[in-house]
């Protein structure tokens, strides 16, 4: 039950005026016409008029309408169909150089002791992601670390995907092979084509949204990022 | 670029800039709000095409204006230091001046102590109640977590109670 601040509060709002500027329709076509155009939008835009009717399966009650949004700073997470295929998880290309990872990205990485000293370490061309990666029993452990700011940097299609708790916060478990996409910031200089990515943990850390990725339960997953702090 | 996806997202623009627009408002972008909804609204078509069918517009429109305000802010405040903060209009000029003058001290007395809050809260809270989004659309627009959200909120309430409570005994004793 709102209590009487709330109320007044709500009833503010339709006191509020923040008229729309004269020209601004115009001034946003006008640099929209000169923008070239982008791909599948049509394409998303038909879905959009079509009511936003996902395939309901991420395990969430926040509804229909954020159900494109369940993800953690700068991670999107949509439902979609499961996938069948084994995924194969990259390994982060880059020599083990922790420092050089941290000047060129402006964060300090974390590493989970769990893991230990990274086998890979690799800074997208962009510098906002930091990529870690160890070859384990398990087959490839990679850890992608990143400031969730603007936009989303990876885009993911998921057919189940539940709340858990790491380390008493929020996080976000994957437990399938699910399409990944990293898109970059509005322009286009990297994009990367999709890729299946195997059961991922997402999960925050300061102002570092963590994405660890490997053949994994979610236990095992959580001992590591637990192991991050 | 076919004249068809242009005339669709003009009426995408028109549908969201009056939210746009007060959700710049209400974050902050004082005077900049027109150039910032415009330019969330340049950025937003620029990104349409990563999106898949069933992606939600609005709440991902007001995280872009959410975060240009941001930018925005961050801007202004290098260039100007501390005045730019400062020349910010007060919230209590978005007030609809026409309203009902019969409670109109106590809204204004209420919306300047929103503006007092520090920003985080203060963001929550305008989410919240002045833009009447709910605890998962604030989420996404702020680009926190949902438990971030209603810690703040509850914050956000107490320090008003304190606030309100401080200057209505200090009316009382003035």
């Amino acid at each position: 039950m709102p209590d009487a601040l709330e109320e007044r509060l709500s009833a503010l709002a339709t006191d509020l005026q923040v008229p729309v500027p004269d020209g601004l329709e115009r001034a946003v076509m006008d640099r929209v016409a000169r923008t070239r155009p982008r791909r599948r939008w049509r394409r998303w835009l038909a879905g959009l008029a079509a009511g936003l009717v996902g395939v309901g399966v991420v395990a969430s009650p926040v509804g229909a309408e954020i159900r494109g949004w369940l993800g953690l700073p700068g991670v999107s997470v949509t439902s979609g169909d499961p996938v069948t295929e084994t995924p194969t998880v990259p390994p982060a290309p880059g020599t083990p150089d922790l420092q050089r990872a941290e000047r060129l990205a402006g964060f300090t990485p974390v590493v989970p002791a769990e893991l230990g000293a990274p086998d890979g370490v690799e800074v997208s061309a962009d510098r906002l992601v930091v990529s870690l990666s160890w070859t384990t029993e398990d087959g490839t452990v990679r850890l992608d670390e990143l400031r969730g700011d603007v936009e989303p940097l990876f885009w993911k299609t998921a057919d189940r995907a539940e709340h858990v708790l790491v380390a008493g916060t929020e996080a976000l478990w994957l437990p399938t092979a699910h399409r990944v996409t990293v898109v970059p910031d509005g322009g286009s200089e990297r994009e990367l084509p999709s890729r299946l990515a195997a059961p991922t943990l997402l999960w925050l850390d300061g102002d570092l949204t963590l994405r660890l990725e490997g053949d994994l339960d979610l236990a095992a997953a959580t001992r590591i990022a637990e192991s991050a702090g | 670029m076919r004249a068809g996806d242009t005339d669709a997202y003009a009426v995408l623009v028109r549908r969201h800039a009056p939210v746009a627009m007060r959700t710049a408002a209400l974050l902050g972008a004082g005077s900049d709000a027109e150039d910032v909804v415009q330019e969330a609204l340049v950025k937003a078509y620029r990104s349409l095409g990563s999106f898949r069918e069933d992606r939600p517009f609005r709440p991902w429109l007001l995280r872009i204006v959410a975060n240009e305000t941001r930018n925005a802010h961050r801007s202004a405040v290098r260039r100007a230091g501390r005045e730019a903060r400062e020349a910010r209009p007060p919230l209590t000029d978005l007030l609809d001046p026409s309203a009902e003058v019969v409670g109109r001290e106590d809204r204004e007395r209420l919306l300047a102590a929103v503006g007092r809050l520090p920003d985080k809260l203060a963001h929550v809270v305008a989410c919240r109640y002045l833009l009447e989004l709910d605890e998962a659309t604030t989420a996404v627009v702020l680009g926190v977590p949902r438990g971030t959200v209603k810690s703040r909120l509850s914050r956000g309430l107490a320090r008003l109670r304190d606030d309100l409570a401080t200057t209505i005994e200090e009316v009382d004793h003035a």
